[in-house]
């Protein structure tokens, strides 16, 4: 279940301003290479962010279509740094407790490395198809197999030598975060 | 002069001071003091009677200063120091006393108000016997101006002065005059050709033997002050003789070099010879130094049928005296270079505003027609892109102003030119105030261009046919929209010229919010940081040529303002006492309007025309040896040395406030009409700015057993003197070493910010003052 209150007071000052210095102008959506893709353009769903309209905000696939490119961000005349506020909207979302199919990836990749040290593609998959269901599998035979005939799909699954010290170490840096509640090593 | 003969008056101000404040014990403890002549009690000192009282004093020779206990100087100063000026005395033999404001109407218990009261008498009578009979400075002028820049504003106010019987020098750097106006095709609010108005201008100047004008000249240097600068004049050579040269045109087809010609932003050439576009004058060829191949090519001068030709010319310096000097040396395009994405100088048909006039105007690069530049074929689609470098936290914060109504005017150009055209604005808001909504009107009904609601992130071309791809946002439907153009044109904002703006740091004269003036300040309309020198037309802020004009004549009635025949200045100036200075320069640097000079023994000597008469100097000198007069450093000591620090007995913490007349003490002022009380345990007095209070007297008030002090003066942004505020406030942060020597809790001083309506902020200050005082305990010193 998705709680939406008090969610606005997830965002830091920082944020805050970003979201109110924005005047509309739409430069950011003209250079989206993704902008067709997106229910809301980015230029939108900051004015939806401006209404306080969280459902649509949190809701959209706009946030999780962001490629991180930057375009919009270098070009906005009031110097509002949309991909971090994208990536920060993502967190927000993910700790209001929702769980979609992007959502899922992100948790079983980072799951993946934190186990084995490293993303080895077919155990990623085998692990993203439990949580997912094994029909996102489907969707990935055509590229999947040219991948594997030009050899970049080892059969024997990769594992780092000394896994077992870098997942502790790791889970003591996500235990950390957890206590403090700040990101650390900057955002992800 | 003997010993000081000071006439003590009490005003009762109808009962409003006399009812807290026992005025016969006042008057007759006054009257024993050491140097008092005489002692007058008076119910209303400001009516006709009591001002005669006064006068009559002073005439009859029985005293020589005057000393006022009445209401707050900043009501009727001006009112006393007119009798004595009636008298013949100077106006600054005179001491007020602010026992009203400051004293009856804000202190509830009338024997602390009474100790409060003695007090403040015996701290004015103290400094009235440092008083000295200033008189006001006189200093010769000269009567003309000195206007920089032949533009369209420049052109407009020397015209304005000569017109008021100024002479005026009017110097333009190009050879060509009119400046960006002579670039238009047309300009608003009635699309004429500027070519009309700038000729009509130009007729009246050449007319009118006010005005000497030159052009490729420029401002070397600059010193003085209003009334007397002294400027140097720098006329670059045209190595063409102007009286002889008829512009017959033989020269230039034979010149082997040629130029980009910047009057068309480099899109056409012309050879080294050429005769400027615009106004050129004189009407006459000029060479270009830097593209000219010299004496081993000459065909010119072999041409030349009247040897007009001198190819050794030099340049020509000369030095001028004027009393104010006009900047009008105008604006830039912005680098759209600067916004990679949309391509400008990367992709032929992309241009700016101003390229745009010059490609519809005849004398244009095109001839007047409107084609692509990438390969000579009409336009059929034309992009406009809104607020190019403007509002831009990257490049310009600013909005430009006129760029809106630009692209309306050239809109209907495209529809002059090219009818068919299909026509599209991306704009963020259309900003086209007044009368010039009309012409949006007509954008869209008349000229039927489409608005779009958006701005691209970038401009594509397609590398073989140049076409321009554009895509956009369109916010108002929420739909992506893509647009293929022939032309795109930025609309581009404006900048301070920039060569000017090298000179302008070198004489003092830094740009502030991009511009040298900002002119919609109420404050301070056309005047720069220097004293003497306004800005006028775009020099100081964008706008558009019907402004520039308007402003131009505003800044010529404030030229005029300078020019009086006789400077009077008032003479409270610094005055420095040069056995005791060890040049260390402090007063030179942290003057706020570079009013201090050297003098011929290499001490440093302020310049009265320039000097802003704010005291920082004096507060600054750790030597002590700068006074400004009628608040000097003695006459301020007098007043903490007089001041008892047990003057409401021996447990009262006591605090002395050092508040700036600006906003400070008016503060202060208000709390009776507030309805506000405050303790009487502070006692004010009241400086110029707070940066004219040298810390050397806080050290002495504690020293004299002082509790407590404030030091109060205008926020930092506000300051009447730029930095008084500052300085002030780091000074007394620099104090923390002395306190500690001196055994002294830090918290003793304080410093306050004082915005003219905080009184209740300075109310609830000194109660939690008073308080804390209490708490640390009196003053070491005390007693």
């Amino acid at each position: 279940m998705l709680s939406v209150t008090g969610t606005s007071r997830k965002l830091d000052p920082e944020a805050i301003a970003m979201i109110n210095a924005c005047y509309q102008c739409g430069r950011c959506s003209g250079g989206c290479p993704v902008v067709r893709e997106m229910d809301y353009s980015p230029r939108a769903l900051l004015r939806h962010l401006q209404l306080g309209r969280w459902d649509q905000v949190l809701f959209s696939k706009t946030i999780w279509l962001c490629a991180g490119c930057y375009a919009c961000a270098v070009g906005c005349p009031r110097g509002v740094d949309l991909t971090w506020l994208m990536s920060r909207l993502r967190q927000v979302a993910m700790a209001c407790g929702l769980e979609n199919l992007p959502v899922k990836f992100y948790q079983t990749f980072v799951s993946t490395i934190v186990q084995d040290g490293l993303l080895s593609e077919p155990i990623f998959l085998v692990n993203y198809a439990r949580v997912a269901g094994w029909q996102v599998l489907a969707g990935q035979l055509e590229s999947g197999w040219e991948m594997f005939l030009r050899g970049k799909i080892p059969l024997r699954p990769v594992r780092l030598n000394n896994g077992g010290a870098f997942r502790r170490a790791l889970t003591s840096l996500l235990q950390q975060e957890q206590a403090t509640g700040q990101p650390s090593g900057g955002d992800l | 002069m003997g010993q000081p003969r000071t006439g003590v008056y009490v005003c009762g101000c109808q009962g409003e001071i006399s009812k807290r404040i026992d005025l016969h014990q006042l008057a007759a403890t006054m009257a024993k003091k050491k140097g008092v002549a005489l002692c007058r009690e008076h119910e209303s000192l400001c009516s006709l009677q009591g001002l005669q009282l006064i006068e009559d004093d002073l005439r009859s020779g029985e005293i020589d200063r005057v000393v006022i206990l009445a209401c707050s100087p900043r009501r009727h100063e001006e009112t006393f120091k007119a009798i004595l000026r009636k008298a013949g005395i100077s106006e600054y033999l005179l001491e007020t006393s602010n026992l009203r404001e400051q004293c009856a109407w804000v202190h509830e218990e009338a024997k602390q108000a009474y100790k409060k009261a003695a007090i403040l008498a015996q701290m004015s009578l103290a400094r009235s016997r440092w008083l000295e009979p200033l008189e006001p400075l006189r200093f010769t002028a000269t009567r003309r101006v000195l206007v920089v820049g032949g533009g369209i504003a420049g052109l407009s106010a020397s015209l304005d002065l000569a017109e008021a019987g100024v002479e005026v020098v009017l110097v333009e750097r190009e050879a060509f005059l009119g400046g960006r106006a002579a670039q238009l095709y047309r300009y608003f609010p009635r699309l004429c050709p500027p070519g009309c108005g700038i000729d009509y201008i130009l007729q009246k100047i050449r007319s009118n033997s006010k005005i000497e004008l030159t052009t490729l000249t420029e401002v070397k240097s600059l010193s003085g002050g209003p009334g007397n600068f002294e400027v140097t004049l720098l006329q670059k050579p045209r190595y063409v003789m102007p009286d002889r040269c008829t512009a017959c045109g033989n020269c230039a087809p034979l010149c082997p070099a040629d130029r980009k010609d910047h009057f068309d932003f480099g899109l056409s050439q012309t050879k080294a010879i050429y005769l400027p576009k615009g106004f050129p004058h004189p009407q006459s060829y000029v060479i270009d130094p830097d593209r000219c191949l010299g004496q081993e090519c000459s065909l010119c001068r072999q041409a030349c049928p009247v040897q007009a030709i001198d190819l050794e010319e030099s340049p020509r310096e000369r030095t001028i005296k004027v009393g104010s000097i006009i900047v009008a040396t105008g604006w830039d395009p912005f680098d759209a270079r600067l916004v990679e994405q949309f391509g400008y100088q990367q992709y032929p048909d992309v241009i700016n505003n101003m390229e745009f006039e010059r490609l519809v105007s005849p004398s244009g690069p095109t001839g007047g027609k409107l084609v692509r530049l990438s390969n000579g074929q009409p336009v059929k689609r034309i992009a406009f892109i809104q607020c190019v470098g403007s509002r831009d936290k990257n490049h310009l914060p600013y909005c430009s102003k006129v760029c809106c109504t630009v692209t309306l005017k050239q809109i209907k150009y495209v529809r002059e030119f090219a009818p068919e055209a299909q026509i599209f604005v991306f704009y963020m808001d259309m900003r086209a105030t007044g009368e010039y909504e009309e012409m949006y009107r007509l954008a869209q009904e008349e000229s039927q261009a489409l608005f779009i609601r958006g701005i691209p992130s970038r401009v594509i071309e397609d590398i073989n046919s140049h076409d321009l791809i554009l895509q956009a946002e369109d916010t108002l439907s929420g739909q992506m929209v893509k647009i293929g153009a022939d032309m795109v044109v930025l609309a581009t904002g404006m900048t301070p010229n920039q060569e000017f703006r090298q000179l302008g740091e070198r004489v003092g004269l830094p740009l502030e919010m991009g511009a040298f003036a900002s002119g919609h300040l109420q404050c301070f309309p056309f005047e720069s940081r220097r004293a003497g020198i306004y800005a006028a037309g775009t020099s100081q802020e964008p706008m558009d040529a019907s402004s520039a004009i308007k402003s131009a004549a505003g800044a010529a009635m404030k030229a005029l303002v300078s020019l009086p025949e006789e400077i009077v200045i008032r003479p409270t100036v610094p005055v420095l006492d040069k056995t005791k200075c060890d040049k260390c320069k402090r007063c030179m640097e942290e003057c706020p309007f570079g009013a201090w000079g050297w003098d011929d023994a290499g001490y440093p000597s302020p310049n009265l025309l320039q000097c802003r008469q704010c005291g920082i100097c004096q507060g600054g000198c750790p030597m002590k040896v700068i006074a400004l007069k009628h608040s000097t450093v003695k006459q301020t000591a007098s007043m903490v040395e007089a001041f008892d620090p047990s003057f409401l007995g021996e447990r009262e913490p006591t605090i002395l406030a050092f508040l700036c007349y600006n906003d400070a003490y008016p503060a202060v002022d208000a709390a009776c009409e507030k309805g506000l009380t405050y303790p009487a345990n502070l006692v004010a007095i009241r400086v110029p700015c707070a940066g004219s209070l040298n810390v050397a007297l806080v050290a002495d008030a504690l020293a004299g057993g002082a509790d407590g002090i404030i030091v109060a003066g205008c926020a930092s942004d506000q300051c009447h003197f730029v930095r008084g505020s500052d300085l002030a406030k780091t000074r007394l942060q620099n104090m923390q070493e002395t306190l500690q020597r001196m055994m002294l809790e830090a918290q003793r001083v304080k410093w306050l910010t004082l915005n003219i309506t905080d009184t209740e902020g300075f109310v609830r200050t000194i109660n939690d003052f008073v308080a804390e005082l209490r708490r640390l305990g009196p003053n070491p010193f005390k007693g």
